[in-house]
This record gives C-alpha cells, structure tokens and sequence, in this order.
C-alpha cells in the first residue's frame, strides 16, 4: 500500500487496540498520546494524498498509477484514499471545511462552491510554463470545463450525455439502429414504432427524467445550446424562459402521453441505472452519461450500443440551428489550492492526460483519453461498447458548438428542480404550464 | 409469562406462525446470498433468489479487491473499533446510569436532561466541527474519533437503557448493603452490575453490530486502506456513475454477516439461560 | 477504589460516577453542538467565513420554505405510524420468543436479521422489486381484484413503504423487551401461579407493570429515532426523498441542504428546530410516565 507515513501513525495505534480494548481505558489513553509522536523530520518529504471515488476496476488501475508514479519520484509517496461515490462528497466537502483535502482529487459536486471559495488551484499558469500539455486536447472541450474563463481542472477522461441502445429490442421489432446524426424526429419516430411493435410493458425509451442523478437538465441545456442560447448567463441568472421550457417539457409530456416512453410510476421504479428500464426489461433506449458503459454492459443479456443524444437540427418539434450537444465530463482531476507539493500534483495531472504508460494502465475506466493521441493509441485493447463510446465522444467534440457558460453556484439545485418539474408533469400535479410558473418562481428564489 | 407447558397443538400454531414470519424476515437474505453466486447479468434480470449454480468468483474476487488489499485486513480492524467500542461503552455509560438512576445529586434532573438532549440534534450538523476537533488531535486516519469518545459516554442510549433497568431493581438490597457497611463503588460492582447484566449483554449486542455497520463516521476518519473497516471495503464495489461490481459486493455483504449473526446468537444464549432471581420476594 | 468506602456526600458520589460522562459531554459533544447553534445565524458555507444573518434562517424555513413544511408533515405521519407499530410488532414478538420452545436461538437470530440488513444495497433493491411493479405486493393486491401499481413509485404510497420498512425491523427494540422480560423475578410468577392466576391475568398483573421502565425505553427512543429517521429514505430513493418528496423526511432535506447545497446554516436551524420538536414531546412522554410506568425505586 501506498500508505507512507500514514501507516506509522496507525500501526501502534492498532496494536495498542488490540491490547487496551481488553484491558480497558487506562492503555487506551495511552494509545491516544501515540499520534502526537508524529516524526516532524519527515515533513520535508513528499507525501502526498490523492482521493478518488469509483469501483475495484478503477481503484486498481488508478493504483497502478500511483505506484508507477511512486517509481519515477524515490522517496515520494501518493497515499490513496478512495471507495464508492456513496458519501464521497460529504467526507470531502467535511475535509475542506476541516483543512485538511487531499492534494489531487475527483470531485463529485459543487466545485463551484470550492472554486468560488479558492479552495481549488488555477491551472492556467502551468499551462503557460508548459508543466501541463494540453497541446492534443480538445480545445471546445476545454472551453467547456472553465470557470470564469480559467481553468481549475482537467478531464481525467471524456464523457457524456448519450443514449443506450438495446440492440435485441431494436432487431425484434424491425427498427432500424439510429445514427449518431439523428435528430429528436427521428428518436420520437423510433421510440413511438417499438412501443407499438414490442409486446406490453416495453417502451421505445426511458423518460428524460429520472428519480436521481444528472439526466434531467443536461438534455435541456444540449437543447437551449442548439437554439444559440446557453443555459445560465455569466452573471449567474437564468438565460431561458418560460417558453423553451414549455416546449421542452410539452415534447416529453406528450411523448409519454402517447405511450413512447413509459408513465410516471414506471420511470420512478429506477434507483441508479441497475435499476433502469434497459436492464428491467421495459425499454429498448436509455438516456444517461456514457461514463457507465462497461457496468451498463455487464449487466445486460444483450448487445447494447452507445449513441448520441439527438439534436433538434432538422427537427420539427424542437427546431434547432446547430449541435447542442457537448462533453460533459463528469470525472475531473482537481489540484488544492493549499497543497503543500504543487509541482509534483502538476506533474501527476500531466502524466495523466500524456503520459502512454498511464493511458495503457487506465484505459477507458474513466472515459476517453483527453488526448487524442492517448485515446488513438488505447482503443486496440477495449471492448466493443467503449469503442462505440468512443465514437460518440468524437462525433460531439466533432460537431458541439463552442458556445458555454459554466454553471452558477447554484446550478445544481436548478437540476434538482428541474428533476422536480419533470416529476410534477409526469405524475400529473400539475400541467405544463403550471410547473413552468413554478420552476420559474422557485428558480428566482434559489438564485435570488 | 410461562408459556412452556403448552398442549401440542398450540406449539405447533406457534411454531408454523414462527416459520411463515421467518420466511418474510429472511427473504432478502436468501436473495442477497443468491446473487453472490450469479454473475452481474443475471442479478437484476433474474428475479428468482435462487442461482443455477454455486459459483464462488464473486467471493474470490470481492475477497481481495482487486487491489491486493484483502477483507482479512478490513475484518481485523473492524474487530478493534468494535471491541474497543464495547469496551468503552459497557465502563462509561453503567457508571453514568448508576449516578442518575440511584445517587440523588444536586441538578440531577437537568442534567439526564442535557443528556437525552444529546440524542436529539441530527449528527449532520455536528459533523463539520467534530471533524475540526479530532483534525486537531491529529487523530484522523486512526481509530481513535471511533473510539475514545466511548469511554466517555458519549452513547446517550446506553446510559437511559441501563437507568431503566436500574431502576427497576428494588432498592431493598442496597439498602441491606449500605448496613452492611458497603460503599457506593461497592455496591455498584456487587450488586448492580450482576443484576443489570441482561443490560450489558444489549449493550453489548447492539455496540458491536451497530459499530460494524456504522459508515459515515467510518468514512469520514478512515482515510487509507489498511485502516478501512469493513463496512468502508464493502462501499468499494459501487459507483453509480460509473463500474459497479455487484456480485463481490453481494458476496462480501454476505459473508460480512456471518460475525455479527454468531456475536448476536452467542450473546443473545445470555438472554434465555434461567430466569432472573432478585433473592427477594420469595 | 479505598476511598470510596467511606460514606460520601451524595454530591461528591454523583459527580465521581458522571465524571467520564461529563468529559466526554464537555469535550467532544458540547463544543460542536453549541458551534451549531451559532451556525444557526449565519450563512454558513463549508468553506467561507460565516456571516451572521439573524433568524433569516428560521424566518425562511416558517415562512417560505415549502419543501421543508412538506417534509415536516412527511417525518410526522412517519413518526406516528411506524413507531407505535414497531413497538407493537417488537412486543409481541418478544413475548413469543421468550417462550421456552426448540429453536429460540434461531427464531431470534431470524427475526432479528432485518435489523443488521438496515442500511445495505440489498434492501434498497429489494424493497423496490417488493413494492415495484409486478412485485409480490402488487401481484397479491392483482390477486384480489385490486389494480396492480407500484407503491414504491407512487407519491401517494411511497411513504408506506418506508413505514413497513421501519415496522419489518423492529430487532432492536424486541432485544430489548427481552432483556427486560429476562429481569422480571420468576419469584412473581410462582406466586400467582400458587394463586392460581391464568396466563393472561399473570401477563397483565405482572409482566406489563414490570416491563414498564422498558416500554417506556423504547417508545422515547422510538420518538427520537424515527423523527431522525434518516437512512431508509436516503437508500430507498437514492438520496432525493422522491418520487415528488414523498419520501424527504426532515433529516434528509437537512443532509441535501447542508452537504447537498452547502447551506450549512441553513441546515443548522433545521437541525435545532428538530432539536425542540423532539425535546417537546419527549418532555411530554416523560410527564405521562408518571402515570403509567412502575418504578421499583418508588419512582424518585
């Protein structure tokens, strides 16, 4: 284990357990004087912490990194702090407010906040002293991950909305597999034919709506993006009225009436995307980031696809002029602002996105490569469903409009309440048009 | 209540209401256990508990992670907060429950107030300053926030429960003591301790399991692997936004059971053995 | 321990036996719970310096917050059904299962099981194929002529689920009634059965009066408990309280908005007004407990 100098501080500490539990308080006190022993001439040397969340696949090739990391710096140490996403954020948000956040990090929500508050370090110096290349990334998507027109991280790998395909249900009921160009005509045509061709209880797609996680305002702000419009205004304000809105949700409330996609009680059922539609059974598409693909897979009987989601170029129900779509990463690496060791968390976020030898240890296990001559060289050596998220990811880094506003402060509150909105239409509490009054209303007070 | 001599069909009714309420206790178990043997695609697209056959790569797989760090490592360390929790509950909170079950103090009732207060803030909005407090112990990344707070009673529970039980032994004994020339110490290891004892054993059962299952405050004060418990080894599998290993997790989950079950089944024989006899009243 | 031998003043042997008591309060508790009641005041972020506000916190949460008076009501009609029913169900259970019959030690073990299970993945998944759609309870319910739905995605039922979620682990307190049912004297029972007094009379007589101080444990922890209930609905809807906040129990709106939104002061007047709400009844509880509850120390 990476553990350096940690694993001193807990060694006696555990012996000392082992022993004072039995004999009770007395030994116990004396295990508590032990960390104080901390030796202080070690503080000249790097250690490091690094935190990140993810699953056994991740965690050991991100191991893997470190220690090779670990080889190339003797003496330097990267301790590992990682498990599931469960409370991820809430340790690390309690460590910020502590003083005490690892040096490089994933971070799962509100980096604004932390950004706002400093707490996060500006990378666009090391970029101009070429410690971080970023000569074969992506510059739109680049731009998309900005705040205030600096640059506070680095995709650790691209991904994005998409939609799965459940190749079975598209070749039993005789439709065709959607293109990446296609548009939400085409979608609500293909969703509509395989709700009718499939037996009951299987619907075209999965509403754009779920009970939790990101899905409800990414579509929309792909949608606003391909009006020319970006969701929030830089000064932080809502940048779309009550008239996008109400075709948005006017397009989906009438799809869901027509049996496209599934009622209410059916879409509430999902829990995480083990228990969505695609994998229960009930629908052929399924909208989600495409940073679960593998897991996806592995958990399907049939051969699912990834595609992208549609735009509304050509459309007519929801017209657009150009490609709304655009990468949105949700694995970053992050540096603090009050890492002791900048040079050597700098060196790490560059190897990461350059270094071939870090690319072939991670592969995919966070999405695509931001460099594209790191994802040329990986995409040998992956699977079938990652080689078709790669291809999802290049057609939108392709063809996504430059266009981008990062979200305000209190942006993901305004995706909770969109989440909220959706509901309140497909349970039927309200109309469209009252729950475009009241996101309206709510919104003003969250932003207020 | 002696229900022990019962005609034979009444035992029977009891037995097979006993049976058929098992059945709706355990069922999530047998599914659990049941997907510890299937492979990810059958887990949520078959419904039926039961496996096509006994696979056991979920557990070799859960078994190490992945990572070369093993869930021996997690169940040792799970062991010492455990027993250092019981430890220091069992000390802490008979000592308090005596105080305000049987010594009459000046502001004893304000302060078993205060001390049921401190069951009723939720824990969230104290987690941020708790953190600063043992961040400045330097005690993050031990055992320590886990458990040397406990030997300071700060389970409020544990106090009101042994109260109650004290209270409902009669005063006569002490009283037969203290003429005896016994002190107060004295009397609390001879006579209340032993008494209370079906106190202790809950105590006992419900630290342990309540330890073992704890996450959040696992989480947040555990920061590297060999240090992790197992409750923390078993958040590693899942990712919502990404892979997810779902069969070693149910694999580890279940086997993860298997201590708290023969802890609750060996402690819980102290709960049945005889019938309290108080000396008194007979 | 000599100097203990000595007659004290009841005063010095109280506070001898609080003393750990009363570090641990002072140190590790008093400190971040009062910290949370100045927070209370402010604007309090995680990571800025707060800034004090007054009580525009608590005006909000009375005034204007309707998801919080939505998820007052929630906690409410949670608290007042799946309380008294989990005590029922622990009570009844206790009393079959101290019965001297074959098995005991696996008929406990069984019933306590949905207690460890609390928290885990597994529950979550599998109280949404229970109660979901084409789940076991939807069949049944189709099995009688009732329509088939799914609770768990319903708003109007998605509660309900939670409440029998809460009722389906009801180890704790039947672990407790056990012990307690341990500690009657069997002197008692011999007596009235020498007197003749039938199973039931002897329940009523002397089991119930005896069980008091435990019955009385558990209901107060019960209050406590399920008016913090926090987990079932945080793993059960994945952390959102949906579907349409049916499920956002007062705790969880305060975990979203303090570590969810960052409002950690916000989340600290939640977390105080939840603090007098509790006190407010558990104080009631304790008043009652007069009347009813049977003290062998004559109830001083």
């Amino acid at each position: 284990m990476a553990a350096g100098n940690d694993t001193r501080i807990t060694e006696p500490t555990a012996a000392a357990g082992r022993r004072g539990v039995l004999l009770g308080a007395a030994s116990l006190l004396a295990g508590a004087a032990l960390p104080f022993r901390r030796a202080r001439a070690q503080d000249a040397k790097v250690n490091m912490r690094i935190s990140w969340w993810g699953s056994d696949d991740r965690h050991q090739r991100t191991l893997k990194m470190i220690k090779l990391w670990e080889s190339r710096n003797p003496g330097a140490t990267m301790a590992a702090q990682y498990g599931g996403l469960i409370g991820y954020q809430d340790k690390l948000s309690t460590e910020f407010a502590g003083r005490n956040a690892p040096d490089v990090m994933q971070i799962a929500d509100n980096r604004e906040s932390l950004i706002a508050s400093g707490r996060l370090m500006l990378l666009d110096p090391y970029i101009a002293s070429g410690q971080l290349n970023l000569a074969d990334a992506n510059k739109s998507v680049l731009e998309t991950v900005k705040v205030g027109g600096k640059l506070y991280s680095i995709p650790w790998g691209l991904a994005g909305g998409c939609f799965f395909f459940d190749t079975k249900v598209f070749a039993d009921t005789g439709v065709e597999l959607p293109g990446l160009g296609w548009n939400w005509d085409d979608f609500a045509a293909a969703a509509r034919k395989i709700s009718k061709a499939a037996p009951k209880g299987m619907y075209g797609s999965a509403d754009i709506w779920a009970p939790a996680g990101t899905r409800a305002f990414y579509p929309f702000e792909f949608f606003l993006r391909g009006r020319g419009k970006t969701a929030f205004t830089e000064a932080g304000k809502l940048n779309f009225g009550a008239n996008e809105l109400t075709e948005w949700l006017s397009f989906w409330d009438g799809l869901r009436r027509e049996g496209a996609v599934p009622p209410a009680e059916v879409t509430a059922l999902e829990n995480g995307y083990e228990t969505s539609p695609i994998i229960a059974g009930r629908s052929a598409m399924y909208p989600i980031n495409s940073s679960i693909a593998s897991s996806l897979q592995g958990l399907s009987k049939n051969k699912l696809v990834v595609g992208t989601i549609p735009s509304g170029l050509g459309s007519k129900a929801l017209p657009a002029t150009q490609y709304g779509a655009f990468i949105n990463t949700s694995m970053q690496v992050y540096v603090n602002a009050a890492t002791k060791f900048p040079k050597q968390s700098i060196e790490f976020v560059n190897m990461i996105t350059n270094d071939p030898e870090f690319a072939k240890i991670q592969l995919m296990s966070r999405g695509v490569s931001l460099s594209s001559k790191m994802a040329a060289l990986v995409t040998p050596d992956i699977a079938p469903i990652e080689q078709s998220m790669v291809q999802m990811v290049q057609y939108v880094q392709e063809h996504a409009t430059p266009l981008y506003v990062p979200w305000p402060k209190a942006g993901s509150q305004i995706q909770d309440l969109m989440q909220r909105t959706h509901q309140q239409v497909a349970f039927g509490q309200a109309s469209v048009a009252q729950a475009v009054t009241r996101f309206i209303d709510e919104a003003g007070q969250i932003m207020e | 209540m002696v229900w022990g001599r019962r005609s034979g069909w009444r035992s029977w009714l009891l037995h097979g209401g006993l049976i058929a309420g098992a059945f709706a206790m355990i069922y999530p178990l047998l599914w659990m256990v049941g997907s510890s043997f299937k492979p990810d695609s059958q887990i949520f697209t078959e419904l039926s508990p039961l496996p096509r056959g006994l696979d056991f790569a979920n557990y070799a797989r859960g078994w190490t992670l992945g990572t070369g760090m093993r869930f021996s490592v997690f169940y040792v360390n799970s062991f010492i907060v455990c027993a250092g929790a019981i430890a220091g509950n069992l000390f802490s909170c008979s000592l308090a429950a005596y105080a305000f079950a049987r010594i009459r103090f000046r502001g004893r009732r304000v302060l078993f107030a205060v001390m049921l207060g401190t069951l009723m803030l939720p824990f969230h909005v104290t987690i941020v300053p708790q953190y600063i407090i043992f961040h400045t112990l330097e005690w993050t990344n031990t055992f320590l926030p886990l458990i040397v707070p406990k030997f300071f009673a700060v389970d409020a529970f544990f106090i009101f429960l042994m109260v109650q039980f004290i209270r409902s032994i009669p005063l006569e004994l002490e009283e037969a003591a203290m003429i005896d020339g016994c002190g107060r110490f004295g009397m609390f290891i001879r006579i209340i301790l032993p008494l209370i004892k079906p106190a202790l054993v809950t105590t006992t059962i419900f630290t342990f399991i309540w330890t073992w299952n704890d996450f959040f405050s696992q989480l947040l004060y555990l920061n590297t692997q060999d240090n992790y418990t197992i409750s923390l080894g078993l958040r590693q599998f899942l990712d919502s936004s990404g892979a997810s290993a779902w069969g070693p997790m149910f694999a580890m989950t279940s086997l993860s059971l298997l201590p708290v079950i023969l802890v609750f089944l060996f402690f819980q024989k102290r709960l049945v053995e005889g019938i309290a006899t108080t000396g008194l009243k007979g | 321990m000599a100097r203990f031998r000595r007659p004290l003043g009841e005063n010095t042997a109280g506070y001898l036996f609080l003393l750990p008591w009363f570090i641990g309060l002072t140190v590790f508790l008093a400190g971040p719970t009062l910290v949370s009641l100045g927070l209370s005041f402010t604007d309090y972020n995680l990571l800025d310096v707060p800034n004090w506000v007054g009580v525009r916190n608590y005006e909000r949460l009375f005034t204007q917050d309707r998801r919080y008076h939505n998820a007052l009501m929630v906690t409410l009609t949670y608290v007042m059904f799946a309380a008294p029913l989990n005590l029922a169900f622990a009570l009844a259970l206790a009393m079959a299962l101290n019965a001297r019959i074959k098995g005991l030690g696996a008929y406990r073990a069984v019933y306590y099981i949905p207690s460890l299970l609390g928290g885990s993945v597994a529950v979550s998944i599998l109280w949404r194929q229970i109660f979901g759609l084409g789940g076991i309870v939807s069949q049944i319910l189709g099995f009688f002529g009732f329509e088939g739905s799914s609770w768990v995605s319903s708003p109007s039922q998605a509660l309900w689920t939670l409440i029998i979620l809460h009722v389906w682990q009801f180890g704790s307190p039947m672990v407790i009634f056990l012990a307690g049912l341990k500690q009657v004297p069997a002197e008692l029972y011999e007596a009235a059965s020498i007197d003749g007094a039938g199973p039931w009379r002897q329940f009523r007589v002397i089991t119930v009066p005896m069980l008091t101080p435990v019955i009385f444990f558990n209901l107060v922890l019960q209050i406590i408990n399920s008016f913090q209930a926090f987990t079932p609905a945080f793993i059960v809807s994945g952390g959102t309280g949906g579907p349409l906040d049916s499920t956002l129990f007062y705790t969880l709106y305060l975990y979203l908005q303090g570590f969810g939104n960052f409002r950690m002061g916000y989340a600290a007047a939640m977390g105080w007004i939840l603090l007098v709400i509790i006190g407010a009844v558990t104080a009631l509880a304790f008043f009652s407990s007069r009347y009813w509850v049977h003290y062998e120390d004559a109830g001083r």
